[in-house]
């Protein structure tokens, strides 16, 4: 009896004071059209549980959501005081081919609330297509760093870059990644991220 | 005797009752003429419908993905099919920039063979490709102000403005996109350097067939040979599936209409067919004394049906060939109905075999009669029974069979003629049961009233059967009149809005919460009117009743395409909205939606699309389980509700009520209609103030559909009025021939010493009684037939139109006064002699 209450306190202490990582983005995140335990934060999580740290990934991806959701979908996640918001909008930004001027006034403004409330943030890298023109594509990737350098948070590499153009490891679609893509894209964020936790 | 005697008698016989005969063929013609050109129509719309398939798909057969094809591929693929032209395309997404600006676009790269079918509408000159030209949707034009002979950039490449797309038959019934489109020619694909490794594109490869190709079993051929389940194979019937499902109302709809057009005539034909054998009957018996055998009074009576199907065919090829031109004028001109009206050889053949075999069929109840018949009792002229034995009910299986055969053919479904045959023997069943109950209940109470009224009465209850067939027939004519315009107002209504403020200019997406507030003023000062928001918040169905409900993909992969849609599907995520209210184009089809969440402690009670309920497997009072962003929410299923989704209205699969989702992440949709103006200036200040918010402009898109939309339906009324007609002219027939039959009764009633007045008053009660009761039944049961046609087969609301109704009363009963006070004429001329001279 002494060992189940032990054990089911342990239990219950672990997880409510695991630390926790939200990953904050779009479809890619969401995993959309694969189930969710086979999208990649739920394989990132499964990597943490076999590397025994204490870390609960919280997955937060809206599908067709664009950088102008951040502020107050970052706001919406750390009401659950996570240790890291690991923040992947923009690439509905650019597929829309929005202004690349206000991705990143919609990013710097999250950025900006997060560094006023303490909030540890990582940055990921993204890139829009190259059909979408040389010029476009530059402009737009040029947010990221420059976001990065200006807020100092971690600049995380682009999540789809085993993945993006390859027919065998995306969906019907050509963007999203299917259940193999999201295997390598957990195998390359968490290969970054493992220095972060 | 020899066949040519037998000929003579029976052309004499049709020749002595030349009034009857012409009556026959005058009826028989008209309800084929009316069969014929209902079907003429539904056929070229049919094959309008597919042709339009084709010009929706660009061709026959396409395949596509989103991946570039090997040369190998594309060589296999071909080696199966018999094309005889083929184009190849990309559609991709990309900046268009002028030196000042740029927009994303929606880039077609076409060759100079696209379309197979139907072509661009360009403003300026046709596709080419004798230099980088690029043509662009108008909107583009407006916005970068862009002039013939403009410079613009397309990735790498330069591209001169050459004019805006006028008409893209790409684009019918198909949703615009969030890009505006632009088109350039495939030669300078390379040099815009589009395609590169990383690329998002779709390569599209169609082809034309030659004509009377199984395009189905092609198609089966190339899906066994491309393995890889991206690749998409669209034939033509798919496209049509897709796209036309406003059309596949229509020729439903007209298919039904031309059969039960068919059925009331022969329903009435039949009924002239029994009447007239009555008036025969005399001659029947003199063939019979004078030792005519049963089988050549047979052949007599087969011939003469024969002679009367034989005439009325070819009187309805004749008409229908010398109005043809006429109406194919009326539905260019008139209508604009993009139709070519045209007889088939097969057509031809179906309407001659049911102009013959359905006279020869009807005559059948006759002939039996012929032969249990006594000379003696034809002679007496009295109203004998037909026997019913089993050549009867052989023949009454076997004429069903054939109409259901051909109403088969005539709806390409086993389902919709099996429905219709039985709904029409049902409904013959219901009126004759309903006709004796009425009956019984007239003679229950006919004491109660003067002699005059219970002499009326009695007049419909001593002809029993003819009381009940002329009951059947009427009361049918009367459905059918009042059904057909509940069915195109429903069908009208489902796939066109019916007040223009519902039907859209721009449609906006991606509004943050905070954004609401600030748009809402703006389109309170510009456009003076106040938009609805509606809120999206998405999220994933994890458990449904506590099972999970994603697809986990195996090792393996998928083994067809259909498992890896159906997985797609379940893991795709589901967008959820909350509302206290249902909108307009919603209704509640099963349980209860409270709109707001009064309770904390219960769970949030949903409503659910009643068709995405049935995909997902979910029904009232069951639980899901959701993944809104993060965080885990249950919710129970309290209702089911049907969607109009033709409504242009943003409208969604599951709803939440009030109180749950207001706090969860989420964005906003809202549209403005074309009543609201103006709205370039609101599109230019909100793309202005609100740079993520995405506006779409799908007027044209719209309006394109809706004029199409139109034409059909003014078409739609036409045929209706054309059944209408025929309805009333079996109305009419029915009261003319009831008349004369009491004709000789009134007569004698008059030598009795009954005056005109009394007489007119007696006959007038009769059919006041017979007409009210069988108008007010047919009424009734079209509503009901109505409400049961659209919600089992065409699977839509049902509208009434009241309107229509109170134009029908006020039609048929000036009509109804009309026929009586006509065929009551000859009462004026009656002389007793007549009777003596009958008798």
């Amino acid at each position: 009896m002494l060992k189940i209450f032990f054990f089911t306190t342990l239990l219950i202490s672990q997880i409510a004071f695991a630390k926790k990582i939200v990953f904050l983005g779009d479809s890619l995140t969401e995993g959309y059209g694969v189930a969710q335990e086979a999208a990649f934060p739920q394989l990132i999580q499964k990597k943490i549980k076999a590397d025994k740290l204490d870390w609960t990934v919280i997955s937060a991806g809206s599908s067709g959501s664009t950088s102008a959701s951040t502020l107050s979908r970052l706001k919406w996640v750390t009401k659950d005081k996570p240790e890291i918001v690991f923040i992947l909008m923009g690439s509905n930004d650019g597929l829309r081919g929005l202004k690349v001027e206000e991705t990143e006034k919609n990013l710097g403004q999250a950025l900006q609330w997060a560094k006023e409330n303490k909030q540890r943030v990582i940055l990921g890298q993204l890139f829009v297509p190259p059909n979408y023109g040389k010029n476009y594509e530059k402009k737009f990737s040029e947010i990221f760093p420059r976001l990065a350098k200006k807020y100092k948070v971690t600049l995380a590499p682009f999540l789809l870059e085993k993945v993006a153009g390859k027919p065998t490891l995306n969906q019907a679609d050509g963007i999203h990644p299917n259940e193999k893509g999201h295997l390598i894209v957990a195998d390359s964020i968490y290969a970054f991220l493992k220095k972060e936790l | 005797m020899k066949l040519k005697t037998l000929l003579k008698l029976s052309v004499l016989e049709l020749i002595r009752f030349r009034k009857i005969t012409s009556f026959l063929i005058f009826n028989f013609t008209l309800g084929l003429v009316g069969f014929f050109l209902l079907q003429i129509f539904q056929q070229s719309l049919s094959a309008q419908t597919a042709e339009k398939a084709q010009v929706v798909l660009g061709g026959d057969i396409s395949i596509n993905a989103r991946r570039a094809f090997s040369e190998a591929e594309i060589k296999t693929w071909e080696a199966e099919i018999p094309f005889t032209e083929k184009t190849h395309f990309y559609s991709l997404f990309s900046m268009l920039r002028t030196k000042t600006d740029a927009r994303l676009t929606s880039v077609g790269v076409f060759d100079s063979n696209y379309p197979l079918y139907g072509k661009f509408k360009l403003s300026n000159q046709g596709f080419s490709s004798d230099k980088a030209r690029v043509w662009v949707d108008p909107e583009i034009q407006e916005i970068l102000e862009l002039k013939l002979a403009d410079l613009v950039d397309i990735g790498e490449a330069q591209f001169e403005y050459s004019g805006t797309i006028v008409e893209d038959p790409s684009r019918l019934f198909r949703g615009a996109g969030f890009a505006p489109r632009v088109l350039i020619h495939s030669n300078y694909l390379a040099a815009s350097q589009l395609i590169k490794p990383g690329s998002t594109f779709s390569e599209n490869w169609i082809y034309k067939l030659p004509p009377k190709q199984n395009i189905a079993a092609i198609k089966n051929k190339v899906e066994k040979i491309i393995k890889d389940p991206v690749v998409q194979i669209e034939s033509v019937a798919d496209s049509e599936q897709d796209s036309n499902r406003v059309l596949k109302y229509f020729t439903d709809y007209l298919g039904l209409v031309a059969l039960v057009a068919l059925g009331l005539c022969f329903l009435c034909g039949s009924y002239l067919l029994q009447w007239t054998f009555q008036t025969k009957k005399k001659s029947i018996a003199i063939f019979k004394t004078l030792g005519l055998s049963d089988r050549k009074i047979l052949a007599i009576y087969l011939l003469q049906s024969l002679i009367i199907a034989v005439v009325s065919c070819l009187l309805c090829i004749l008409f229908v060939r010398l109005v043809l031109p006429g109406m194919q004028s009326l539905v260019t001109n008139q209508f604009q109905l993009p139709i070519e009206l045209s007889v088939d050889l097969l057509s031809l053949i179906i309407i001659s075999l049911v102009g013959i075999m359905g006279p020869l069929l009807m005559t059948v109840p006759q002939i039996l009669q012929i032969f249990e018949l006594q000379a003696l009792e034809l002679f007496q002229n009295a109203s004998i029974d037909t026997r019913r034995n089993k050549l009867y009910y052989f023949w009454l299986a076997f004429s069903l069979a054939l109409f259901w055969a051909l109403s088969v053919w005539q709806s390409h479904s086993v389902k919709v003629a099996s429905g219709f045959v039985g709904a029409l023997v049902f409904l013959i069943i219901l009126f004759s049961y309903l006709n004796r109950f009425i009956l019984f209940l007239l003679e229950k109470s006919a004491a109660r009233f003067s002699w005059l009224t219970r002499y009326a009465i009695k007049g419909l209850t001593r002809r029993a059967a003819s009381t009940s067939l002329v009951f059947t027939t009427m009361s049918l004519a009367t459905l059918v009149l009042s059904l057909l315009p509940h069915l195109k107002s429903s069908i009208l209504s489902e796939i066109r809005p019916q007040q223009t403020s519902q039907i859209p200019q721009l449609f906006l997406f991606d509004i943050q919460p905070e954004q609401v507030s600030p748009l809402q003023k703006i389109s309170e000062n510009v456009l003076a009117a106040k938009l609805k928001f509606s809120p999206l918040v998405r999220s994933r169905i994890l458990k449904i009743n506590d099972q999970p409900y994603e697809r986990i993909v195996q090792d393996t992969g998928f083994q067809t395409r259909e498992s890896e849609n159906e997985a797609r599907f379940r893991n795709r995520g589901v967008n959820l909205t909350y509302s206290d209210t249902l909108q307009p184009s919603e209704v509640l089809v099963a349980g209860t939606f409270s709109g707001v969440r009064t309770d904390q402690n219960e769970l949030p009670q949903i409503s659910l699309e009643e068709k995405y309920a049935e995909r997902v497997g979910v029904k009232i009072g069951d639980l899901m389980t959701f993944d809104v962003q993060g965080t885990e929410m249950q919710a129970q299923v309290s209702s089911l509700r049907q969607v109009r989704w033709t409504s242009f209205q943003p409208n969604f699969f599951i709803l939440f009520p009030k109180g749950v989702l207001e706090d969860a992440p989420q964005i906003f949709l809202t549209s403005v209609s074309q009543e609201m103006n103006p709205v370039k200036k609101f599109q230019q200040e909100v793309v202005q103030k609100f740079k993520n918010v995405s506006v779409i402009d799908v007027s044209k898109t719209i309006q394109n559909s809706l004029k199409y939309i139109d034409q059909m339906s003014l078409g739609l009324q036409m045929m209706a009025w054309l059944a209408v007609s025929v309805g009333l002219f079996v109305f009419i027939i029915l009261l003319n021939t009831q008349i004369r039959e009491r004709l000789q009764e009134m007569n004698l009633v008059q030598i009795l010493g009954a005056t005109e007045a009394q007489i007119r008053k007696a006959i007038f009660i009769q059919f006041f009684v017979l007409m009210s009761i069988s108008i007010a039944s047919g009424i009734l049961l079209g509503l009901i037939a109505a409400k049961l046609l659209l919600t089992f087969l065409f699977n839509i609301s049902t509208v009434y139109d009241w309107q229509y109704l109170v134009f029908l009363a006020g039609l048929i009963v000036p009509i109804s006064f009309l026929a009586i006070y006509f065929g009551l004429k000859p009462l004026q001329k009656l002389n007793p002699m007549d009777l003596i001279r009958q008798s």
